[in-house]
């Protein structure tokens, strides 16, 4: 029987079988009918019931948290410990429903589009991912977060690996196992530092760290590191080098696997940690840091020529937009960017690689091709803050917190106007390929769903997505009420509405219109711009060098390490050391043979001189030319004199 | 009362040794594994037996052997030791059954490795000074023998290298055991008498200066031990010797002998010299600093995956050094955590490399100009790259692997008295996330390249000899508790001796 106070072990427990049922794809998969897909959509299905039965208990207990926690190394109380539990909020449940709803809904449109060979293993590969998100969502500590921020890696490396017999796709598998390992390994440093400083490492904690007795330096360092990992994660500048690299897979499931379900394993630590962030001062500050990344990703994306990279550096400078939003308007507003910029960024690549000018001219095709460049818009729409979709609400209160100093104001105008226009544009150039696609209507349906999700009528319960003064549209209460308390509404309702809307509609209309006129018509004008500076312009798209400036940091590193062998090894160890020992063993040697030598010889004369006297006197004696009575008599003599001179 | 099983483990290999050499081959193979195997048993109902909260030495067993010296044949396991024992008991099965078809003199082999899995265990189990030198002296023979004769090309400059080394050692700590053993009265190896700081205070004469005991016996120890373990910059033999010897012999010194020498270090440190410790911290953690930078540097230019290990090894003892100097529980748990932990990756990896080394006859994986040399062995492979992954993942510190829990705990513990450790425990990271992922992407991953071609995946012999590894990295990085429990009540006492 399910009670409440076991409900938390019974998520972890569905977590925990689709990440078997997705290790099992991943090793036996091929060997499977259908490669497995029925397992993963098994795993799904446990997973969603599980969060059913659990957020029925929610509602049956007027949305009260549940948690269950157990020290993992260490008892719970004591300094120092690695705490794990399980954390069931509104926010977390709604987060692994959509993540579930999410990657079935992908897990639709892959088993019907990708060719891939090894296509269990992208299957596999969004399994583990997806248990990751749940996981991440639904953890009490940082700690077990980590767990699931690996398993999301590991899924991305998965699939993104698949063709791992192709150089240029293992290559970018290995980079972005290496690049997603140095940002967790950052937040993991900041982790041990914070478990130095003795703060209570919850995500349901209601008390401040700088509020708790503990040594504030440390805290504030292990939080800079923690947030600096996070944010790494999620691919922005100076991270852009897996971003401009193009590969050889399968884009939708790049986009997916490798960016948003990573960032999605990610947010939940961003989001539920953005008051201890607040309090230490970490935010506001690093907020800058995120500004001036997303400025810089989203200009590595306007100066892309490919419209695949586009969307990749477009959703990562989306991230980065999204942590500016955390900083300064907090985590309603960042976790509406958030939603509205992954699901539409999947949806696009989803329709934008159905595209294609292979495939047969025929009328379904070419009805088929309208319908997902339609989805192309309405993604760039949901991705850009446009009325109607959730992220709309997000970017109107950024506005509006934002005015009060003008100067902030203008900064994220052009921050935004950016932004969008980089959605827009990349809009247009997907819909100005003369294309038709021969894909299955399941495509069209997944890429209309999960524009669907993003619709703002979910989250916020108003047609327009919350951007009304008063909110007259609303025909529901808004989830986002549930994650955040009952905030909507507050900042609208301020005199600044009109000035607050008047920016807003006017950097969307702007940024739209400026997209058409730059890539909208025949000539892409930003191409012809950039042909005047073209070094500069492959500069930034390039990613601004930082990976050739990192390659040779490690060739640096690399050359001292060879040095430091060389001399190590190869000199002291095998030259150096032995010969100096040799020299020294030889020339001690031969020190004591020489001290040998002399020390007999003068050893020797000592000797022949000390028998040479009586032997002569003997032979004297022996030859009669010395009477011994004689001899004794005067030996005996000086003998008597000697003692009695003495005396 | 005195029990047996320590001695057990001991006995059992020498027996099963010993009894090989009359028995024709064929048979011999199973006799080595069958008395490996079985101390091993006993080495795990040992554990099993151990009560976990308490801090003293059990399971003793002692009787005088030179009475007029006193010493005795004292055995004992503890919070400290307990892991060491565990790790032995995985290990040498282990390494007997990956030398299965050793083409040249199995017997000989496996007669080694027997009896350095006794002379490892009887230094990690004795309670006597003498005694575990005894043991720890003896180790180095069978080493030096199986780097000898079943090496590479350079093989004996090589064994004669680790020979001298150990010598060198093994003189430095002979000396220190002189020293204390004449600084009490009446005189005394026992590890039991020698605790608590009972040299402290005690000085000795010589060339007319007055000078601690503890603090000289310290350094000479240390000096000692850092001749066996890879301490940079002592450490060219060790990477001689990496490179010639075969793969097994390769893992019982990175895997065996060099944790025994970091658990020797942890208990002199903490048992013998507590005084000499609070003042020479610093200098544990800056060596434990040099060596985790220098091994992170230098396994960035590694072209083969031997010469790597060697590195990380280096790295690890580092990492190892930073938790042994913390001063603080946690710390002090998490460095004989990860004794354990890199014992078994290293063990891991060394097996792949020897693996792959004989399938595709060596293992560098890039030559001088940076050309790959391997590659794709995912696709031919895939069990292989998975075990390589999961070792790979432990040694990273990742969660839900045994290095998370041995990494997060030492850097827990030293960063409260070194902040300086977490910037460089944080570059040697990410250096080892550069090197080990850049090999793991030379070698199995990417199109098929050379020798990879016929790649076969292992053998039901290679599976069942690697699962053992594999399940205690998962199990250990996933459910630490029972063997912490087991640690840290020993290192709370050791420790109050030191505060």
């Amino acid at each position: 029987m399910i009670n409440q106070q076991g409900s938390p072990t019974y998520l972890l427990l569905c977590i925990t079988i689709l990440l078997i049922v997705s290790l099992i794809v991943s090793t036996w998969g091929k060997r499977l009918p259908g490669r497995g897909s029925w397992l993963i959509w098994a795993g799904i299905v446990i997973l969603l019931t599980g969060v059913g039965v659990d957020s029925g208990l929610l509602l049956k207990n007027s949305f009260v948290t549940r948690i269950w926690a157990s020290g993992w190394i260490w008892a719970r109380d004591e300094p120092g410990a690695i705490t794990v539990g399980m954390l069931q909020d509104p926010l977390g449940l709604a987060m692994v429903v959509l993540v579930a709803v999410v990657s079935g809904t992908v897990l639709l449109g892959q088993s019907v589009l990708s060719k891939n060979a090894h296509l269990e293993r992208e299957m596999a590969g969004l399994g583990i991912s997806t248990a990751g998100v749940a996981l991440a969502w639904t953890s009490l500590t940082p700690w077990i977060a980590f767990v699931g921020q690996i398993l999301a890696i590991l899924g991305g490396f998965i699939s993104i690996g698949s063709r791992w017999d192709s150089a240029l796709d293992a290559k970018l598998a290995a980079q972005f196992l290496m690049e997603r390992s140095v940002g967790f390994l950052l937040a993991f440093l900041g982790m041990c530092v914070l478990g130095t400083s003795r703060v209570i490492l919850s995500l349901n904690a209601t008390e401040l760290w700088i509020n708790q007795n503990t040594v504030l330096h440390s805290t504030w360092l292990g939080a800079v590191l923690l947030l600096l990992g996070l944010f790494v994660q999620l691919q922005p500048f100076p991270f852009l080098g897996l971003l401009v690299s193009k590969s050889e897979g399968y884009l939708p499931l790049r986009i997916f696997m490798g960016q948003v379900l990573p960032a999605w394993a990610v947010f939940p630590l961003l989001v539920r940690l953005e008051p201890q962030f607040h309090s230490l001062g970490v935010f506001p500050h690093f907020g800058w840091v995120a500004f001036v990344s997303s400025i810089a990703t989203v200009l590595a994306g306007l100066f892309q020529e490919s419209w695949d990279l586009m969307i990749g550096i477009w959703l990562s400078g989306g991230f980065s937009l999204s942590i500016v939003l955390l900083a300064f308007s907090g985590p309603f507003s960042a976790m509406a960017l958030f939603l509205g910029v992954s699901l539409a960024a999947v949806s696009l690549a989803g329709s934008a690689a159905s595209l294609s000018t292979s495939d047969p001219e025929n009328a379904s095709n070419r009805k088929k091709a309208i319908w997902f460049k339609a989805a192309v818009f309405l993604a760039a729409a949901s991705g850009t803050g446009a009325v109607g979709f959730v992220s709309a609400t997000g970017c109107i209160r950024w506005i509006a917190q934002s005015l009060a100093i003008p100067a902030l104001a203008a900064g994220f105008l052009f921050c935004f106007s950016l932004y969008a226009l980089l959605g827009w544009r990349l809009a247009w150039k997907i819909a100005h390929r003369r294309a038709s696609s021969g894909s299955s209507w399941v495509i069209i349906f997944v890429s209309f769903f999960l524009l669907f999700l993003s619709l703002g009528g979910i989250w916020t319960g108003t047609i327009t997505g919350d951007v009304l003064q008063g909110s007259p549209d609303r025909f529901m209460t808004s989830l986002f009420d549930h994650f955040f308390g009952l905030i909507h509404g507050d900042i609208l309702q301020s005199e600044n509405f009109i000035s607050v809307s008047g920016l807003y509609w006017g950097t969307l209309v702007f940024s739209a219109l400026l997209a058409y006129w730059v890539s909208g018509r025949k000539q892409d004008r930003w191409l012809i711009l950039t042909s005047f500076f073209p070094k500069s312009s492959q500069f930034i798209s390039g990613g601004y060098g930082v990976d050739l400036a990192m390659e040779r940091g490690m060739e640096g590193v690399e050359w001292l390490g060879k040095l430091t062998e060389k001399l190590v090894d190869e000199k002291i160890w095998s030259v150096w050391i032995p010969k100096g020992l040799i020299s020294v063993t030889h020339a001690v040697s031969e020190a004591t043979h020489q001290a040998d030598v002399k020390i007999y010889s003068v050893l020797s004369l000592i000797l022949k001189k000390l028998v040479d006297l009586p032997g002569k006197i003997l032979q004297l004696v022996q030859t009669g030319d010395l009477r011994w009575y004689l001899f004794f008599a005067l030996t005996s003599g000086f003998a008597i004199l000697a003692h009695y001179l003495k005396m | 009362m005195n029990h047996h099983l320590i001695s057990l483990t001991l006995i059992l290999p020498l027996l099963g040794a010993l009894l090989q050499t009359v028995v024709q081959t064929p048979r011999s193979r199973w006799v080595a594994l069958a008395s490996s195997v079985s101390a091993s048993i006993c080495a795990v109902i040992l554990i099993a037996s151990m009560q976990s909260q308490n801090p003293d030495l059990q399971f003793t067993e002692s009787f005088p052997w030179v009475g007029s010296y006193a010493i005795s044949y004292d055995m004992a396991v503890d919070g400290l030791s307990v892991l060491l024992i565990l790790l032995i008991a995985i290990l040498f099965p282990v390494l007997i059954a990956s030398e299965w078809d050793q083409k040249t003199g199995v017997r000989g082999m496996h007669g080694l490795l027997l009896l350095l899995q006794t002379s490892l265990g009887g230094t990690v189990g004795a309670q006597d000074l003498f005694l575990q030198f005894f043991f720890w002296g003896l180790s180095a023979l069978p080493l030096y023998f199986l780097v000898g004769i079943w090496g590479g090309e350079n093989r004996e400059k090589a064994a004669f290298k680790a020979m001298v080394a150990g010598s060198i050692g093994n003189a430095l700590i002979f000396s220190a055991l002189v020293l204390i053993y004449y600084s009490l009265d009446p005189h005394t190896f026992s590890l039991r008498e020698l605790a608590g700081a009972k040299l402290a205070g005690k000085e000795f004469s010589f060339l007319g200066f007055e000078l601690p005991v503890s603090g000289v016996a310290f350094v000479l120890m240390s000096a000692g031990l850092a001749m066996r373990a890879p301490i940079w910059p002592l450490h060219g033999w060790f990477t001689e010797v990496s490179q010639e010897a075969p793969s097994s012999v390769f893992v019982a010194l990175c895997a065996g002998v060099v944790p025994v020498a970091m658990y020797l270090f942890v208990r002199y440190c903490y048992v013998l010299f507590p005084e000499t410790l609070t003042s020479a911290y610093h200098w544990i953690v800056g060596v434990g600093i040099l060596n985790l930078l220098m091994g992170g540097i230098c396994a960035v230019a590694q072209k083969g995956l031997r010469r790597l290990l060697a590195f990380v090894c280096l790295s690890e003892v580092g990492l190892i050094l930073t938790g042994v100097g913390s001063l603080s529980a946690v710390g002090v748990v998490g460095a004989a955590y990860q004794i354990l932990i890199i014992g078994l990756g290293l063990a891991g990896l060394g097996l792949v490399s020897g693996i792959i080394a004989e399938r595709t006859g060596s293992a560098m994986f890039m030559d001088e100009n940076g050309k790959r040399l391997l590659g794709g062995i995912v696709t031919q492979a895939p069990v292989v790259s998975v075990i390589a992954g999961v070792v790979v993942a432990s040694l990273l510190g990742f969660p839900g692997f045994g290095g998370f829990v041995g990494h997060a705990l030492i850097i827990i513990g030293s960063y409260s008295i070194h902040p300086l450790t977490i910037v460089i425990s944080g570059g040697a990271l990410l250096l080892a996330s550069y090197y080990l992922f850049t090999m793991y992407r030379f070698i199995f991953l990417g199109s098929v390249t050379g020798d990879s071609a016929s790649f076969q995946d292992l053998t039901i012999r290679e599976k069942a000899y690697m699962f053992p590894i594999v399940l205690s990295l998962l199990f250990f990085g996933l459910y630490p508790k029972p063997l912490i429990d087991l640690i840290r009540p020993t290192v709370l006492t050791v420790l109050s001796a030191v505060k």
